[in-house]
């Protein structure tokens, strides 16, 4: 098995844009057809969190200045967007058994749907931005603008490559997916989300070090918070994304012709 | 008549998982060979243009698992396999289905899953709005209707649009009388005249009804071939 089973299967699977831009969006209306706020409900849970974490460990941390909240909602829904592809991804292609069972798909297609809505929900929870940019008065200049979004780019890509190693590896070996769900959650506490990275001591450091999605979070938060881009952030998360997509890409071309006997 | 599909002795193995200890006694090695599940067992067969094949057997002989194959679900595990000719698969239509969205708003749903570009939904809608005969029920919730009222809508999208190679699994067995002449109806005009059809039935009125030659499987290998009339007495009597 070669390379170009996965780079055809990567290609059909962008190319099934009407499927997974319907199915993505009606995911998102599905959860919420039957009440009345509807499509809010995601942006105001998001808001009430930040709303009373901000405030409580603002002063328990004893954070000076004004970028704290701006700090916190941006690591915070950037943290829904990676731990929500995480999780949803140990089950991306078995909750879509009626699917694949009708005929060829490309795999791509079900990581793309998942990732898709993934970030509807991100645009929803992006609006609680607004109001706090305007009342602590951190609007990010043009540039930082461009620079986050440059980094959600590659966050995206690394988020549609794992999903796809998740995928398949949980589709064979059933454990994986319970296994990072509890995971994820740990993973919470060990990125800097809430907690601010200074002074943490050797610990600490060796943590930020190791922990790979703080270095998606910095690269698109950073910029929006106008602090100075630190090089080694963008290195490291290019890095893990050549990583991943090679490895999807191989995994993908070795197991393509299993995926629906594994179903 | 030209060739749509050619199989050379096709195999298929399921690999079956199961729950394995983590810490298994030696010497119980559990070996390879049984892992695994030989759902098809050399399969040899021509199918031409504009054939009308009934696939017969009992549970578990392997017509589905054929047609899946031919799908392009299953990849095979040994064997040649030749398809000139583009699929339509018509295994479970209400794939895709949303039970708390109405019936107009299931269409595109249904579309998508099908594969059907959105470039084609507005002149096909009619038809099928037509076909269904639901009307004002279309407006509510899908979750609302019979199980029969679903069929009939997520049939109407799955034969919208003309099919070269049509593959049926025993779906057509559901609805009332009414609905069984219509999706009668509609499925010829589907295959207007050229098209190719494998359809896997139990039923000997559906089989005679809509095929010319008949294939009994049996675990896995296909045992007689021939018009379909005799196929059907043939299996009846091994019953």
């Amino acid at each position: 098995m070669s390379m170009p089973i996965a780079i055809k299967d990567v290609i059909q699977g962008f190319k099934n844009y009407d499927f997974w831009v319907t199915f993505g969006a009606n995911e998102i209306k599905k959860k919420y057809r039957r009440s009345k706020l509807g499509q809010l409900w995601i942006t105001l849970s998001v808001a009430i969190f930040v709303f009373a974490i901000g405030n409580l460990y603002k002063s328990l941390f004893n954070i000076e200045g004004d970028f704290y909240m701006t700090y916190l909602a941006v690591g915070y829904i950037l943290w829904l967007f990676i731990s929500g592809v995480i999780t949803r991804s140990g089950t991306v292609f078995t909750k879509n058994r009626s699917f694949l069972l009708q005929r060829d798909w490309p795999a791509t297609t079900f990581v793309l749907w998942l990732v898709y809505s993934q970030i509807l929900t991100l645009a929803h929870n992006s609006i609680i931005l607004i109001p706090i940019f305007i009342f602590w008065g951190t609007w990010p200049d043009v540039t930082g603008f461009f620079v986050a979004l440059a980094g959600f780019g590659v966050t995206f890509l690394t988020a549609l490559s794992v999903a796809m190693i998740i995928g398949i590896t949980a589709l064979r070996y059933r454990d994986l997916e319970p296994i990072l769900k509890s995971l994820i959650r740990l993973a919470f506490f060990a990125t800097p989300i809430i907690w601010i990275e200074r002074d943490l001591g050797p610990t600490g450091n060796l943590i930020t070090m190791l922990n790979p999605f703080g270095y998606f979070l910095r690269i698109v938060r950073d910029p929006i918070l106008g602090f100075p881009i630190n090089p080694v952030d963008w290195v490291v998360a290019g890095s893990v994304l050549t990583l991943c997509t090679l490895g999807a890409l191989l995994l993908l071309s070795r197991t393509k012709h299993r995926l629906a006997f594994w179903l | 008549m030209a060739l749509k599909i050619k199989t050379d002795q096709l195999k298929v193995s399921f690999p079956v998982i199961s729950k394995k200890r983590l810490f298994s006694k030696p010497g119980r090695k559990n070996s390879a060979s049984t892992n695994e599940f030989r759902a098809l067992d050399g399969i040899s067969v021509e199918i031409r243009d504009g054939e009308r094949v009934g696939l017969l057997g009992i549970n578990g002989a392997g017509k589905s698992t054929f047609l899946k194959v031919l799908a392009g679900v299953y990849a095979p595990t040994s064997g040649k396999l030749e398809i000139n000719g583009c699929i339509t698969s018509l295994f479970d239509v209400k794939v895709g289905l949303d039970k708390e969205a109405s019936g107009y708003e299931n269409i595109p749903l249904l579309m998508a899953a099908r594969g059907i570009p959105r470039s084609q939904s507005k002149h096909l809608l009619d038809d099928i709005v037509e076909f269904t005969e639901l009307g004002d029920a279309l407006d509510r919730p899908i979750r609302t209707y019979s199980s029969g009222m679903q069929l009939r809508i997520a049939f109407a999208v799955a034969t919208a649009q003309s099919a070269d190679i049509l593959l049926m699994d025993e779906i057509i067995g559901v609805g009332d009388k009414n609905f069984r002449v219509k999706s009668m109806m509609r499925t010829q005009r589907l295959l207007s005249g050229s098209g190719t059809l494998l359809l896997a039935s139990h039923s000997a009125a559906y089989l005679t009804e809509y095929c010319s030659r008949g294939l009994i499987f049996e675990s896995g290998k296909i045992i007689a071939d021939g018009p379909i009339d005799e196929m059907i007495e043939q299996h009846e009597k091994s019953k």
